[in-house]
């Protein structure tokens, strides 16, 4: 499976009900019940888990992309 | 690989009991109404049961037992093994089972055995006391199964306050060479043991700074989870040659939502077949599954046979599943303790 950027943008996006304010895209601003989220949604789309450490390196979501990258291949 | 098969035992009748007091995970504190939301939604648990400081986990699975032994019409005196699994005995020493031998008026023929686990905790029971009970020389014996893991909370922590939640429960066994097969797959990986800890207390740091509080690291726990209760179910369908349409009731010990739901996903298991009793009853530790049998199930436990997959999974790191079918078993209405 490819796990294209815009898809994996869209999926990430799509957890979070748009009237909560903040940023999605900003993986620092994640409260835990959000990665926990992320994580499941992550592990249920393309397999892979992601560790806290994993989550800590990520200020993005591009960069959280860019280890997923890492772990699938 | 501790994946092994238990002849000759069956569950004649299981009940629970919960504290009156109930506690609204809306009245949190610290919290934003969205942060609360997005807890209650994710987690699934919007009340728990919390019980006062004169109740033990040892005062519900009592109450839950001689309920359940009055229904049963049991002789206590035939009753000749007791276990007791809980993480929040009465004291450090003795254990709690001998205390509950003797409040139940069990004879001294009556053996006990305490086990410290938690979330697995009831699938590790039912599997200990079966295999005692399966060579036929016990011929009746109690699991209770319960915690008051709220007494270990800090209240101001919301990584756990929210999630917790007391219970206690009791399952009668009885010897039956008739009785179908019950099938295990236990686990463990002890490198995980800081996920969930009391670090304080126990013999290696006996001072109690602050209190003797439950840690809980969830992510790790989480992961742990995600990657391996599905295998070590999928290993119990298979080693009982069954397939996943044969069973009636998947009940996964109650974590959270959000993760319960996508084991179940990953399954393709219908949403019909796992029920659920975090919105009124939260975690109660290793008490999960019998309550959610009880609460749920009750009616049709009492009238028709089921098999039921169980799985616990948690602190330790333990984990565990059993395939198990009940017939018409006797399951009392959940009791509430002042």
């Amino acid at each position: 499976m490819e796990i294209n950027f815009p898809e994996f943008e869209n999926i990430i996006k799509d957890l979070f009900d748009p009237e909560i304010s903040f940023d999605p895209s900003i993986v620092e601003s994640w409260s835990s019940m959000q990665s926990l989220i992320v994580v499941s949604a992550i592990d249920e789309h393309y397999n892979v888990l992601l560790s806290h450490p994993d989550l800590k390196a990520a200020k993005t979501i591009q960069d959280l992309h860019s280890i997923l990258l890492k772990k699938y291949s | 690989m501790a994946l092994f098969k238990v002849e000759n035992t069956k569950i004649v009748g299981v009940s629970g009991a919960i504290p009156k007091n109930e506690v609204s995970n809306n009245d949190l504190e610290g919290l934003t109404r969205q942060e609360i939301d997005l807890l209650i939604k994710t987690t699934g648990i919007e009340n728990r049961r919390v019980a006062n400081n004169a109740i033990c986990a040892s005062d519900l699975c009592f109450s839950a037992a001689e309920k359940l032994l009055e229904e049963l019409q049991w002789d206590k005196n035939e009753i000749e093994v007791l276990v007791f699994v809980t993480q929040t005995p009465d004291y450090p020493i003795p254990g709690t089972s001998m205390i509950l031998q003797d409040r139940l008026d069990l004879p001294k023929s009556c053996m006990t055995i305490d086990i410290n686990q938690g979330c697995a905790g009831y699938v590790y029971g039912l599997s200990v006391i079966t295999s005692m009970m399966s060579s036929g020389g016990i011929k009746k014996g109690l699991l209770l199964v319960g915690d008051t893991i709220t007494k270990l909370i800090d209240k101001g922590d919301n990584s756990v306050a929210p999630i917790f939640s007391d219970a206690g429960t009791a399952t009668a066994i009885q010897f039956d060479s008739s009785a179908e097969e019950m099938v295990f797959n236990l686990q463990t990986d002890g490198s995980g043991f800081e996920a969930i800890i009391v670090k304080e207390g126990g013999a290696r740091n006996q001072k109690i700074e602050g209190g003797n509080k439950m840690r809980m690291r969830g992510h790790d726990i989480f992961a742990f989870a995600l990657k391996e209760v599905l295998p070590n179910i999928n290993s119990v369908i298979e080693h009982a040659d069954a397939n996943k349409d044969q069973i009636d009731y998947y009940i996964f010990h109650q974590a959270n939502k959000l993760l319960n739901e996508s084991i179940r996903r990953k399954m393709r298991i219908d949403s019909s077949k796992v029920p659920y009793t975090l919105n009124k009853y939260g975690n109660t530790s290793c008490a999960t599954i019998p309550l959610t049998l009880v609460s749920e199930l009750s009616e049709e436990a009492r009238n028709k046979a089921l098999n039921l997959l169980i799985s616990g999974f948690g602190v330790g790191l333990s984990w565990g599943s059993a395939l198990v079918k009940i017939s018409d078993i006797v399951c009392p209405e959940l009791i509430e303790e002042e």
